[in-house]
């Protein structure tokens, strides 16, 4: 399991790749860890994992996408993006095991996991996946730098 | 806001109320993330994958074998064999292991991760730089309005 800077990242480099508003994506990518506020109910000294585990499938993190959507003019758009962002996050989760267990793809049908059991991940994953979006960052930077020059230029 | 949207809004909330309520009822009798259910109801589980979590008690290097505390209470002792001891494995590591469930206490090995004793607070200190990142590049394109109730673009020449 990636953690939230692996997976606002990856998010992050998805819309820039597919050219889909990158503050959109980079919000689905961490809904289904919406499952985290059990940390605060645990602080708390109640444990709520029972309640707020769907948040953390497919069918829990498209309802909370698809609300949030709602609050858009273009919801269709907003919403699309928002499953860009959601679906990165499950398939790191998916690809990447190591704190998780992997993922329930079909609940509430099914509350089995599934995984693919390859690759465990820790920090340097992390690490890695911050170099590549800087890389990204900088590549689009000195391209967006060239194209103003010859823009320049040319008028 | 449009009243299609907002009884839409309505709608989708219930139904997200609802699925968190199945959840709560139907997590005792399904909770696959609990090693522990996995291991009292190992007749259900037997000979399938299961992952869990454990702290190692014992290497017995030679039989293949490593006898572990399961983290999630009450800490069941597992046996997991078939453990290719290409990695050191010491008492007291804490592992990550993939396996296939054989019979009430016993486990397979397909593949087992050593957990740093900083991996869970790594995942934790590296994820708070991720919350003021999402907030900025959501807050510099839009903006909430209290008037509409929904989220505006921002003028690009503001
Ligand atoms: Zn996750």
């Amino acid at each position: 399991m990636p953690d939230w800077l692996a997976h606002t990242m990856i998010g992050w480099i998805t819309g820039k790749i597919l050219k889909i508003e990158v503050g959109l994506v980079v919000v689905g990518s961490i809904i289904p860890d919406l499952v985290k506020v059990n940390h605060i109910a645990l602080f708390l000294g109640t444990d709520l994992q029972s309640f707020f585990s769907p948040f953390h499938t497919p069918a829990g993190s498209l309802l909370v996408g698809g609300i949030l959507a709602l609050f858009f003019l273009d919801s269709k758009k907003v919403f699309l993006a928002f499953v860009i962002g959601i679906a990165t996050h499950f398939l790191m989760d998916y690809l990447f095991i190591g704190a998780t267990r992997g993922i329930q793809f079909l609940y509430p049908f099914s509350w089995g996991y599934w995984r693919f059991n390859e690759i465990m991940v820790d920090y340097r994953f992390t690490v890695l996946v911050c170099l590549a979006a800087l890389g990204l960052y900088l590549y689009y930077f000195y391209s967006g730098l060239k194209k103003k020059g010859r823009n320049r230029r040319s008028s | 806001m449009k009243k299609k949207k907002f009884m839409l809004i309505v709608l989708l909330l219930i139904l997200l109320v609802l699925l968190l309520f199945y959840n709560h009822i139907e997590f005792g009798k399904n909770d696959y993330s609990n090693s522990n259910y996995l291991f009292e109801n190992y007749q259900r589980f037997n000979n399938t994958e299961i992952t869990f979590k454990a702290t190692i008690k014992d290497v017995y290097s030679a039989n293949h074998t490593i006898l572990a505390t399961v983290l999630d209470y009450p800490h069941t002792v597992v046996t997991i064999k078939n453990v290719t001891i290409d990695h050191h494995f010491q008492k007291d590591d804490s592992i990550f292991v993939v396996g296939i469930l054989k019979g009430e206490k016993t486990v397979f090995a397909e593949k087992i991760l050593v957990r740093g004793p900083w991996d869970d607070s790594i995942i934790f200190i590296s994820s708070i730089p991720a919350i003021p990142f999402v907030l900025y590049l959501f807050f510099r394109t839009w903006r909430f309005s209290s008037k509409t109730l929904t989220f505006e673009r921002r003028r690009k020449d503001a």
